[in-house]
């Protein structure tokens, strides 16, 4: 009888403690989801923002084109890559619109009425804080992924990951080339 | 290696949040005690036996839930803030969204105090219920880059959950100031003189940036100017002591018995060797 009850409790000691590691598993992954669309959101906000910046800039300096025009062709590569889903790819077209952006604001720098727009000086704090976000939300994407392959690789997490496929999860990480000078075609 | 040489490297969060709820429950029954203690010595004197007391009991028991309640708006009103308009304070906003996403938290409620000292602080009784002040002299003299790093310090004592028992701290301490000395101990033993260390440390962690948070702290320490409205209770919330900065004028024993922060010097030499 006793032992029957010892039985009994071990079994349901076991099913709890499962429970409770795969609920754990299942809203860490979620997390790294919930982070990853984020990243998104934020790219999204970019590509927003980026035609009135166009406008605006066009009321003031008309004769720039090919700059204005180099970040509207970045703009639009960007968005195509980003819905063919291929990171890589992504990655290096919205390389190249932060580029054309930068030298989109160096032309601005000689143009002093431009500079002093408000409409300009907004658009500028925006892009700016869209940036640092993009990049945020990609550190903590990180630090999700961190910790969600922490927790399907350790024991005894690693034995209930492996039979409930929770798979490892990949880094964002930027693209080697973008740590040097970027390029940009005129 | 001595304990002293890194007081991050081996915290525990949640160690360290729990321990902060403690301390919290510990200064809300002390804040209650008081009251039950004077009440009933008012009972006794005055001699309506048992019944006086049961209101003495409930009385303590409301006046501690108050305490407890309304120590954000205390607080808030205590440093005159006002809510941080969006378009006026764009930057401000953008800033703490950008941050909120790196630290994953929900984006807290923004405040401003008109006032040319620059300083900071983080109130509220959770993550989902914290606010966030900043002066107008904070807002105006640092750069983005600078600012991000005391406004990621900021967020941490969210991220931390030690904004509770130093909001706590605002009414319940604040309300036995009569003390003295002993209400001072009180509030070092409610915020604790790790709670900056340590958010330095965690903000540091969200902007990936030391030198941003410390070109902020040589800002502030080359400048004179002190919060006009702040209260020896109140001093633990602030970026920077208000308290300490007395020291030189009107500063007596008991403000340094209040103050919880280390030497701002400290806090750069420890983020220098980061």
């Amino acid at each position: 009888m006793v032992a029957v009850l010892v039985i009994i409790v071990i079994i349901v000691v076991v099913l709890l403690a499962v429970a409770l590691f795969y609920n754990g598993l299942v809203r860490t992954r979620n997390r790294v989801d919930n982070a990853w669309s984020q990243i998104d959101v934020q790219l999204k906000r970019r590509y927003d923002l980026i035609p009135n910046l166009v406008e605006t800039v066009k009321g003031y300096a008309a004769h720039e084109r090919q700059t204005l025009e180099a970040v509207t062709a970045a703009r639009t590569n960007a968005i195509s890559a980003q819905q063919t889903g291929n990171v890589g790819q992504q990655a290096q077209a919205e390389n190249v619109l932060s580029g054309a952006l930068k030298s989109l604001f160096a032309v601005a720098e000689a143009y002093p009425d431009l500079k002093a727009n408000q409409n300009f000086l907004q658009l500028q704090e925006e892009l700016t804080s869209t940036e640092d976000r993009i990049a945020y939300a990609r550190q903590f994407y990180n630090d999700s992924v961190l910790n969600y392959n922490n927790k399907i690789q350790v024991f005894p997490r690693n034995l209930l990951a492996s039979s409930f496929n929770f798979e490892k999860r990949v880094y964002f990480e930027g693209d080697p080339e973008a740590t040097g000078p970027v390029k940009v075609q005129f | 290696m001595t304990e002293s040489a890194s007081p991050v490297a081996r915290r525990d969060f949640h160690g360290e949040i729990r321990r902060n709820q403690w301390h919290t429950l510990v200064i809300l029954l002390a804040f209650g005690g008081l009251i039950t203690v004077v009440g009933v010595i008012v009972d006794l004197l005055v001699g309506l036996g048992i019944l006086g007391v049961i209101v003495v009991l409930l009385i303590a028991a409301l006046v501690t839930v108050a305490a407890y309640a309304s120590a954000t708006a205390v607080a808030l009103a205590g440093a005159h803030a006002r809510p941080a308009d969006q378009s006026e304070f764009r930057r401000y906003h953008n800033l703490v969204e950008g941050l909120c996403i790196a630290a994953g938290l929900p984006k807290p409620d923004l405040y401003v105090v008109d006032d040319v000292a620059p300083n900071a602080f983080a109130a509220g009784r959770s993550p989902r219920h914290a606010v966030l002040v900043a002066t107008t002299g904070l807002l105006d003299e640092l750069n983005r880059v600078e600012l991000e790093g005391v406004l990621a310090h900021e967020l941490s004592h969210v991220k931390n959950d030690d904004i509770l028992a130093a909001t706590v701290a605002v009414t319940a301490v604040g309300g036995l100031v009569i003390l003295g000395p002993v209400a001072g101990e009180l509030m070092q033993f409610a915020v604790g003189s790790r709670r900056e260390v340590l958010a330095d440390a965690s903000g540091v962690l969200i902007t990936r940036y030391p030198p941003g948070l410390c070109a902020a702290l040589k800002k502030i320490q080359a400048n004179p100017a002190v919060v006009r409205h702040h209260r020896r209770a109140m001093s633990q919330l602030w970026f920077e002591s208000p308290q300490a900065r007395d020291d030189h004028g009107r500063g007596s024993w008991l403000d340094r018995a209040f103050d919880t922060h280390p030497p701002l010097a400290e806090r750069i030499r420890f983020l220098e060797s980061m």
